[in-house]
């Protein structure tokens, strides 16, 4: 029997499958559980997507009469700014022609100029290294994108943003994730979504299916969280680091495992969000969480291993 | 002669650090220091030391075996001579026994062997231990297979991990490889990621001695394991568990997606708390007496006992079969 694909399903959860291949897909479904269980996937992720979008969605457009109210407070505030300044012709003068009376009036001496390119300098200087220095956060792992090779080639990162509520949730159930001791890395060079280029690879990378549940799942089990902030601790302390790498084959081997239990999380969490009340189903997660947390434990090992 | 002095003061300065004890023939290569007293074999090296000493050995590949001998030596060989070496990380008092002895392995490009543990050196390793000795192995892509020793700790990525014979317990943990145990005992915890289990005639030397077995995807399969505490957790894997309960045996079997099919005998004893969803089904060759809460047992529970109840089995099975056989 031949399955449904993920397009062709999406396209029927979405309603823009044509009338005949609706017919089909409805009769495949009715005899396919495995096809019928990923529908129900994708519907709980359509649902999760649309309860994020309610408020805006929902939010009211403005009138003609709000937006000629808005309008002119905005007039008004404009006015008001250019009387702050006071500059009588700010209003109808443009931002070059205004700039160039600063330097026409003699304000930029040769002192005032040097000093304002050293402290814009400096300005620049501290923004960079508060955008290299800040530790990535769940969202930001699951939206690292490479440059270049294969999308399929690496295993999805899944799961959560982190959640207001972690620490709370660290204390209901802490997993057993030892300091990071080791990274990795290889001289592949990496994009990422914040547009960093470097000569990281990250062992971990996203699909599009994969940051869209990210994005979605706005209420995580309980316990969940710190299982996802002990992955983003290793995956942090993983990509920190490019100095060392792994050999080909026990990348290839990692990144088997790790799309094992990619998987194994996606169909256990699937399952503990349709049953939250059920003890065992929340287990298999976390059973599948603990390994992944093992996984990336063993990859920080080889550093360790490797400076033997 | 009046030369002679001075040349003879010359080549003692020239000697290496140890070379007073033991130097082998090949220039640079240090063989033997503290252990210099105790028997050379081709090959390899022994040490003395006491029964329950602690051996510890890291590598990268290559295979390792382990067997446990009556003699209190240590004993390691290697397919390449002299890349490999016993260092005493520790011993009782000065020249008492050793404690604690590390396996160091040096790459054969390299002049000599190292002084301290390499875990990025390959080879095929052979250990003859004392059979109180605690084996420590850590490997990337190497198989390991133990024998008749006390206590066995391995840790492997993709190496297929084999124990037989451990008498104190066995601490098994490997990412892709198999792990097999037969004829064990003491405390037992494995785990692997896609590798799959199996355990052929385990039980405990002590009360408190549990048996857990844990895979991602791989099957577990238990034979005659007579822990009264047995626990088996597989998310997608199916698992299986053959031969008698014990006594106020404990035994928890869950998975995700994939089966849990106990084979008993006849005359088993246990009180069953067994769970599928709509997706799974509950066999029972059984004649279990009903013992819920409800008014009727349902297609997804099975709340009973069946004789006197001595076991307690708890069965878990999301989307797949939980199936008693009696044998």
């Amino acid at each position: 029997m031949k399955h449904l694909s993920d397009a062709t399903l999406q396209t029927y959860v979405d309603g823009e499958l044509s009338p005949p291949n609706t017919k089909a897909a409805k009769s495949h479904l009715a005899r396919c559980a495995n096809c019928a269980a990923l529908l129900e996937e994708l519907k709980d992720e359509a649902m999760q997507v649309c309860g994020l979008l309610n408020s805006v969605m929902n939010a009211p457009v403005p009138s003609a009469r709000l937006r000629q109210r808005l309008d002119a407070a905005v007039a008004q505030s404009d006015v008001q700014a250019d009387q702050y300044a006071g500059d009588a012709y700010a209003g109808s003068r443009s931002l070059s022609e205004r700039v160039s009376d600063y330097f026409n009036t003699g304000f930029f001496t040769a002192p005032r100029a040097a000093f304002a390119g050293l402290a814009v300098a400096a300005a620049c200087l501290l923004a960079f290294l508060v955008v290299v220095q800040s530790p990535k956060t769940v969202d930001d792992i699951a939206s690292v994108k490479l440059s270049a090779n294969d999308d399929e080639a690496f295993p999805p990162w899944s799961y959560g943003v982190q959640s207001k509520d972690d620490t709370d949730l660290i204390a209901v159930s802490a997993p057993l994730v030892r300091k990071p001791i080791a990274t990795i890395a290889s001289n592949n060079t990496v994009r990422t979504s914040r547009g960093d280029v470097g000569q990281r690879q990250p062992f971990i990378r996203s699909t599009a299916q994969q940051e869209r549940n990210a994005k979605a799942t706005d209420a995580l089990l309980p316990g969940e969280g710190g299982y996802l902030n002990a992955i983003v601790s290793l995956t942090n302390a993983i990509e920190s680091n490019s100095s060392e790498s792994l050999s080909p084959s026990l990348r290839a081997e990692y990144e088997r495992n790790l799309a094992v239990v990619d998987q194994a999380i996606t169909t256990t969490r699937t399952t503990a969000k349709r049953n939250p009340n059920d003890t065992d189903a929340a287990q298999f997660l976390f059973s599948a969480y603990q390994s992944k947390i093992e996984l990336l434990n063993a990859v920080a090992d080889q550093r360790e291993i490797a400076q033997r | 002669m009046k030369n002679a002095l001075p040349l003879f003061l010359v080549l003692c300065l020239n000697l290496p650090p140890g070379a007073g004890s033991a130097y082998d023939s090949t220039p640079h290569r240090f063989v033997q220091d503290e252990t210099s007293a105790e028997e050379q074999e081709k090959g390899g090296q022994t040490i003395t030391t006491t029964a329950s000493v602690l051996v510890t050995l890291c590598e990268n590949g290559g295979a390792v075996t382990v067997r446990g001998w009556e003699r209190n030596v240590v004993s390691v060989s290697n397919n390449e001579n002299n890349r490999v070496r016993l260092r005493v990380v520790d011993r009782a008092g000065g020249s008492a026994p050793a404690t604690k002895v590390e396996v160091l392995l040096s790459d054969s490009r390299s002049e000599g062997i190292a002084e301290r543990a390499s875990c990025n050196v390959s080879a095929d390793i052979e250990l003859n231990v004392p059979r109180g000795a605690t084996i420590d192995v850590r490997t990337h892509s190497g198989d390991v297979q133990v024998a008749e020793v006390a206590e066995a700790r391995i840790k492997t990525l993709s190496g297929r991990i084999d124990v037989r014979g451990a008498s104190k317990g066995i601490d098994a943990k490997s990412t892709s490889g198999d792990i097999d145990i037969r004829e064990s005992s003491g405390r037992v915890s494995l785990r692997t990621i896609t590798g799959d289990i199996e355990a052929t005639n385990a039980s405990a030397t002590s009360a408190g001695d549990a048996f857990e077995a844990e895979t991602v995807s791989g099957e577990i399969t238990l034979n005659r394991v007579t822990h009264t505490n047995v626990s088996a957790t597989s998310v997608t894997g199916g698992m299986s568990m053959t031969g008698p309960l014990a006594r106020g045996g404990r035994y928890e079997f869950k998975s995700s997606t994939g089966d849990v099919v106990l084979n008993l005998p006849a005359d088993a004893s246990f009180r069953i708390n067994a769970r599928v969803t709509t997706a799974g089904t509950i066999i029972t060759d059984f004649p279990v007496r009903y013992t819920g809460e409800q008014s009727a047992p349902s297609a997804q529970r099975l709340t009973g006992v069946y004789g006197s109840g001595d076991a307690l089995l708890n069965l878990v099975s999301y989307n797949g079969t939980v199936h008693l056989r009696r044998n």
